[in-house]
């Protein structure tokens, strides 16, 4: 280039600033968007890994239906492949705080595989300690240092399971498992995990795991949201896949024989346990014989004692009276002894008389002897008298001596007697007494007797019944399964995964609506300033300058702009729009910490060359159109370009009806065509982004709505256990029954198969639920099928995208395998194609059933309907408490939890309107931009004429406006199409988006874009304003 | 009372530091039905003199009365207003719009003014009966210029201004457009101010202005104008 050249496009440059700077800004803007959302998708699967890999996330886990042994861990670490295993105790129990049961998953501590992160307090050290996610305190509102109680919820204890029951709370922590709230489903309570905590592994008093973590060789580095992941995952699940039949037989035969040796070590106890019983009934029985013996002796004693005493009693008044006349006699004697007492003291003073004459006779010397004989004589008779009475009285007196004594004696005796008879009556009415206690003890011991050897049969009996039903059981003992899952089956891993999936589904579409615009832009915008130039151009390439030389000024010129604008694009788009994204999806998956933003320089070279080819073709083809006309024709004046006719004017009616500045907007729209697509695409493309970030919202939404309360008319399903005996299954629906919020219900089978339509292609396989009710008579009332289609013996009524996933119609024919086996066993005809929306379906009738699998199919579950104002939480719980219930699935939560995702996707609808406006304002304000200096002239000289500023703006505004009619109806189409390709490219093999756009949307959007199209128009009276009317004087340049 | 009548018209333009008098205490009278031609070199300031007759700019000092309204104290609105319906524009490149027809040309003035004539019958008048339906682009100049004229007249307005006329035009269209301009101020009594840089031209009107250096030079008057025809140039 030469100097004067250089100097040129330097000043070219900073006259035009503001011509320049649009250039680079679409580009910035098209470009930050296509690289800024294409990098958005990856750069979320990217922070997302890191933080699995951070939290070393199990690849796949497998559960066992009998849980997991240390060999199965052994012969799993050994599989090729594999480079961790790690067995793991996880069981829901049900925290009781104030009287609300909040669902809790109770998991063991990690050790190397899924390892938890602490967000405060500390980890546990104790059996009897626990680390709790926030979701658990939110929904328990219990806080760090509390103590949490688990309960079962069942009669089963806590104890069968954990060593405590009450744990105290040392700390929070969160998993990468759980990347946001959504937990999954429990066995208890509602049915709904609220929250998960980590007890120490000791705390668990079992040795088998419920499930085992495996990390595989070589996945960490791989993005676990790819195709590579997903095949080196897949290889070990088939490893483990081909070991788990075995792994379970092995599985099978531990609990058979651990089952058979504790039944026999039971039945043994039963045994021992009976003869105990017998024992101890016989000897009790002995002691009753014995002690009725007793009784009997005691009575005989008695009776004897009785008899005596009674005889005592008899003898006692004769006795009485014999010692009466003993004393009367003696009375008598008493009264001899007085007579001879009187007669005796008569006699004693004779005798002292007879004594004193004696003596005196005998001293007194005159007394003659016969005196003194006399009175000797005297005297000794009266001694004599005196000596025979004190004889007789001493003799009496002995005789009452001895009555008496005899009568004490015998009184004494009487006392005596009396005293022991009375004595014995007590003791007898005591012995009476005692012995009719004994008596009734005895009854009651035999009454007790009879009780406790009823008793100890009937417990035998339980015994033996329990004995018998534990070797039924064993019998009946099925062969476990193993659950071999990947991450895919959690449901955030999935949710987020889908996510990425609609962000990626994006930008797809919407860049390229952006570059369609900025290559419109930038292919008018050098049009323009050719056309500007012409004169100039004229002159140079009359001075000799070459083509190539004059051209290359214009192709670097848009160069520099798209090269500037595209690295200012790469870099902002490619480091905020990603963050922007992410950020706003981390309000919902709040455990995901990690970010990992970098510049993706594929998606930023590919948008750069795009939007640097673009331009430049833009200028090469502008300046070359131009550069075709002689230097002479170029320094004129260009000619005016004719007025072309449009179609309008051949309706006369209409066209004469209109005025000057209606018809000069009709043919303008005609005549600048460029500018007429640039506008069309730029409104429509406005547009179209609104309707599809509305649509997108519509249809995650519409798709629950249609699903849960169009096509499922149930409100619930009741999973209960296959095998249940007929009677135990109608005791559980009459048990159903008597919940009053259960309207209805409809029992069926529920059993995943897998289809194709084409037995040689395995790869053609897709899963689905088959649905055989029990009777097809109800079912349409519980699941609404398409118009006129019915459920009969002829074929299967299948879903909507199954039917699109398998490839097949109706009148074909699907072969049909069971979980079980590889083989396609089965063929039935397709009967018909009903809508539906989340999952797949296979809708089979009984009779078909019973033909197919020559057995009655199993009813697994019930579907139920609920009164209009039933509690569908407390419904739940109740439902779960009844025995054979294994889960409850209600609509409603089905419905709200789908709510929620139509939430998250509020972020979308707000970057499209967001990429909307930009777009809008970029187009529109180019288009008024490029008009107004355009026809400068032309609205001067109007002005001039006498046109209010009002009637000016109208003139130009109502190409705008036309313009945005016309785009919005385009992009109404356009948005259509881009909406339905959008959520075709979301779509999974399992879900189904409505396709149907709210009117609503459509209005909002066309109002949206209308607004901009105004404040458009508005921003552009100012300079309408401004356009100087003398200009209409100069002459043309 | 003249019908149009300058009073001490000044305008001045500020460039910075520097006053430009474009127009310097300019007077002159203008009668009804008067042909008169503003004639000076260029930079003179005759343009100012039309702008500011043609409503289009204002006048720093003085006053400026059409049809005893002073039109120099008007509102930026009330002068859209006098554009409107009082004044006729014919420019040197005819400034039609390339978009409408010549019939839709002229009535897009007629379509905003108080009384218009209809548009049909003035193009017939300038001679274009049979171009009615014809774009810009497929007229000659002084086809276009007719049209244009035709648009000015189709306002009824009171005064017809024109800048340079025939200054796009070869010599002998310009002559038929200057007859054109002398016929309908004789036959329909039109004050006809024509502004143009040809001295030639000056025969032709009853008054004829020159201007120089932003100043009224000389102010003439013709008794007996001389038709077009006769005038060479």
């Amino acid at each position: 280039m030469k100097k004067s050249m250089r100097k040129d496009f330097g000043r070219e440059i900073k006259n035009n600033f503001s011509r320049f700077i649009s250039i680079l800004l679409i580009v910035v803007l098209g470009v930050a968007f296509f690289s800024g959302i294409r990098s958005a998708s990856p750069a979320m699967e990217k922070s997302v890994d890191k933080q699995y890999d951070k939290q070393n996330m199990m690849d796949i886990r497998v559960i066992g239906t009998m849980g997991i042994s240390d060999s199965d861990i052994d012969a799993v670490s050994k599989l090729e492949g594999v480079s961790g295993v790690e067995g793991a105790y996880s069981n829901d129990f049900l925290c009781l705080v104030n009287q609300s049961e909040v669902v809790t998953k109770v998991w063991s501590m990690p050790k190397d595989i899924n390892i938890i992160k602490l967000i405060s307090g500390r980890f546990p050290e104790k059996y009897n300690e626990v680390l709790v996610s926030e979701e658990f305190l939110d929904a328990s509102g219990l806080k760090v240092g509390d103590y949490m109680t688990l309960t079962t919820g069942t009669s089963a204890s806590v104890f069968d399971t954990l060593a405590s029951e009450t744990y105290t709370i040392v700390g929070t922590c969160s998993s990468a498992y759980y990347l946001n709230g959504d937990m999954g489903t429990a066995t208890v309570g509602d049915g709904t995990v609220d929250g998960y905590v980590v007890i120490p592994r000791e705390a668990f008093v079992t040795d088998i795991f419920s499930v085992m973590y495996i990390t595989v060789e070589g996945a960490r580095e791989l993005n676990c949201f790819s195709k590579e992941y997903a095949e080196k995952v897949d290889k070990v699940v088939k490893e483990i896949e081909k070991i788990s039949e075995n792994r379970c037989d092995i599985r099978y035969s531990e609990v058979k024989s651990q089952s058979t040796d504790l039944l026999t070590k039971a039945q043994n106890e039963y045994t021992a346990a009976k003869l105990t019983a017998e024992d101890e009934l016989a000897k009790a029985y002995e002691e009753l014989v014995q002690n009725e013996e007793l009784i009997d002796v005691s009575r005989a004693t008695y009776e004897e004692k009785k008899a005596i005493l009674e005889n005592a009693e008899t003898e006692l008044p004769k006795r009485k009276e014999e010692i009466q006349k003993a004393k009367d006699e003696l009375q008598q004697t008493k009264s001899i002894i007085s007579g001879l007492e009187q007669r005796l003291n008569a006699a004693k003073p004779e005798m002292d008389k007879a004594y004193i004459q004696l003596q005196d006779i005998m001293q007194d010397p005159d007394a003659s002897d016969e005196d003194k004989q006399n009175a000797a004589f005297v005297y000794q008779a009266a001694k004599t008298l005196v000596d025979t009475l004190q004889q007789q009285v001493n003799k009496y007196k002995e005789q009452i001596e001895t009555g008496e004594k005899e009568i004490a004696s015998n009184e004494a005796l009487i006392a005596e007697v009396e005293t022991q008879l009375a004595n014995n009556a007590e003791i007898i009415s005591q012995t009476e007494k005692q012995i009719s206690d004994a008596e009734t003890e005895l009854a009651a011991g035999k009454e007790q007797y009879e009780t406790a050897k009823q008793d100890a049969l009937d417990e035998l009996e339980d015994a033996l019944n329990k004995l018998e039903e534990t070797q039924k059981l064993i019998n009946e003992m099925q062969i476990p399964d193993w659950y071999i899952l990947d991450r895919t089956t959690i449901d955030s891993y999935r949710s987020f995964a889908s996510d990425a999936d609609s962000i990626a589904a994006l930008g797809t579409v919407f860049p390229l609506i952006f570059f369609l615009v900025a290559a419109l832009v930038s292919l008018t915008t050098m049009t323009r300033m050719v056309e500007e130039e012409r004169t100039q151009i004229g002159t140079i390439k009359a001075l000799g300058y070459s083509k190539a030389a004059i051209m290359s000024k214009y192709i670097l010129y848009a160069f520099l702009a798209s090269a500037i604008g595209s690295i200012i694009g790469v870099a902002a788009g490619e480091y905020t729009i990603p963050q922007l994204i992410i950020r706003a999806y981390t309000m919902s998956y709040y455990n995901l910490t990690e970010m990992v933003i970098s510049i993706n320089l594929f998606y930023g070279v590919i948008a750069a060359a795009m939007a640097v080819l673009c331009t430049c073709i833009a200028a090469f083809a502008a300046s070359g159109r131009v550069l075709k006309s002689s230097p002479a024709s170029l320094m004129r004046p260009e000619s005016p370009r004719s007025g072309k006719r449009v179609l309008l004017e051949r309706f006369k009616f209409i066209w004469i009806r209109l005025n000057f500045s209606q018809k000069a907007t009709w043919r303008n729209l005609m005549r600048y065509k460029r500018r007429f697509f640039m506008t069309l695409f730029g409104v429509g493309g406005c547009m179209a982004l609104l309707l599809v970030g509305f649509g997108i919202r519509d249809s995650v939404s519409s798709m629950a709505e249609l699903q849960y309360g169009t096509v499922f008319q149930f409100d619930g399903i009741v999973s209960v256990d296959g095998t249940m005996s007929r009677a135990a299954r109608r005791a559980l629906i009459t048990d159903m029954a008597d919940i009053k919020d259960i309207k209805e219900n409809l029992q069926a089978n529920r059993t995943m198969i897998y289809a194709t339509n084409d037995k040689a292609k395995i790869d053609n396989e897709k899963n689905a639920y088959l649905i055989v009710p029990i009777n097809t008579d109800s079912f349409p009332e519980y699941i609404n099928l398409s118009d006129g289609l019915e459920l009969n013996d002829s074929g299967v009524i299948i879903t909507e995208k199954y039917a699109e996933v398998l490839n097949v119609s109706t009148g074909d024919t699907i072969y049909i395998r069971g979980s079980e086996s590889d083989a396609y066993t089965k063929e039935v005809t397709v009967s018909g194609i009903t809508e539906n929306y989340i999952f797949n379906y296979v809708y089979m009738t009984p009779g078909l059933y019973q033909s197919l699998y020559a057995t009655a199919a199993d009813q697994n579950i019930v579907f139920i309907k609920t009164a209009k104002a039933a509690d569908t939480k407390d419904l739940s719980e109740r439902l779960l408490k009844i025995d054979g219930v294994n889960a409850v699935t209600m609509n409603e939560d089905s419905l709200s939890s789908m709510k929620s995702v139509t939430q998250r996707l509020t972020f979308i609808v707000i970057i499209m309107i967001f990429s909307a406006a930009l777009l809008a304002f970029v187009v529109l304000y180019n288009l008024n931009n490029i008009n107004i200096t355009e026809r400068r002239r032309e609205l001067a000289t109007i002005k001039l004429l006498g046109f209010y500023d009002g009637e000016l703006s109208k003139y130009v505004y109502r190409e705008t406006t036309l313009l945005t009619i016309f785009g919005t109806a385009l992009g109404i189409a356009l948005g259509i199409l881009l909406h339905r390709y959008v959520m075709k490219t979301v779509e999974t093999d399992v879900y189904m988006f409505s396709k149907m756009l709210e009117p609503r949307s459509i209005i909002i959007s066309a109002a949206i874009t209308i607004v901009f199209s105004l404040l458009v128009n508005a921003v552009m009276y100012f300079k309408l304003k401004k356009i100087d009317m003398i200009e209409s004087l100069k002459s043309v340049e | 009372m003249s019908f149009i009548e300058l009073r001490d018209v000044s305008k001045v333009y500020k460039m910075g530091e520097v006053e430009i008098k474009a127009a310097d205490s300019v007077g002159f009278p203008v009668e009804k039905g008067e042909f008169v031609i503003i004639e000076g070199p260029s930079g003179a300031g005759k343009t100012t003199i039309l702008n500011l007759l043609g409503g289009m700019d204002k006048p720093t000092n003085g006053s400026i009365i059409i049809d005893e309204k002073d039109i120099s104290k008007y509102k930026d609105r009330e002068l859209t207003k006098y554009r409107r319906d009082e004044v006729g524009f014919v420019f040197q490149f005819y400034n039609l719009i390339q978009n409408l027809t010549a019939l839709e040309n002229v009535q897009m003035t007629s379509q905003i003014s108080k009384n218009p004539i209809d548009a049909e019958e003035i193009l017939k008048e300038v001679g274009l009966g049979n171009r009615l339906d014809n774009f810009p682009s497929q007229l000659s100049g002084g086809e276009q210029q007719r049209v244009a004229i035709a648009r000015a007249l189709a306002k009824n307005p009171k005064l017809l201004l024109c800048d340079e006329p025939t200054g796009a035009l070869d010599y002998i269209t310009g002559k038929s457009i200057l007859k054109l301009l002398q016929d309908t101020c004789r036959e329909k009594g039109m004050t006809i101010i024509v502004i143009t840089h040809n001295s030639a031209l000056t025969p032709m009107a009853d008054k004829i202005i020159k201007i120089k250096n932003g100043k009224v030079d000389k102010i003439l008057l013709n008794e007996s104008p001389t038709p077009v025809d006769q005038i060479e140039w």
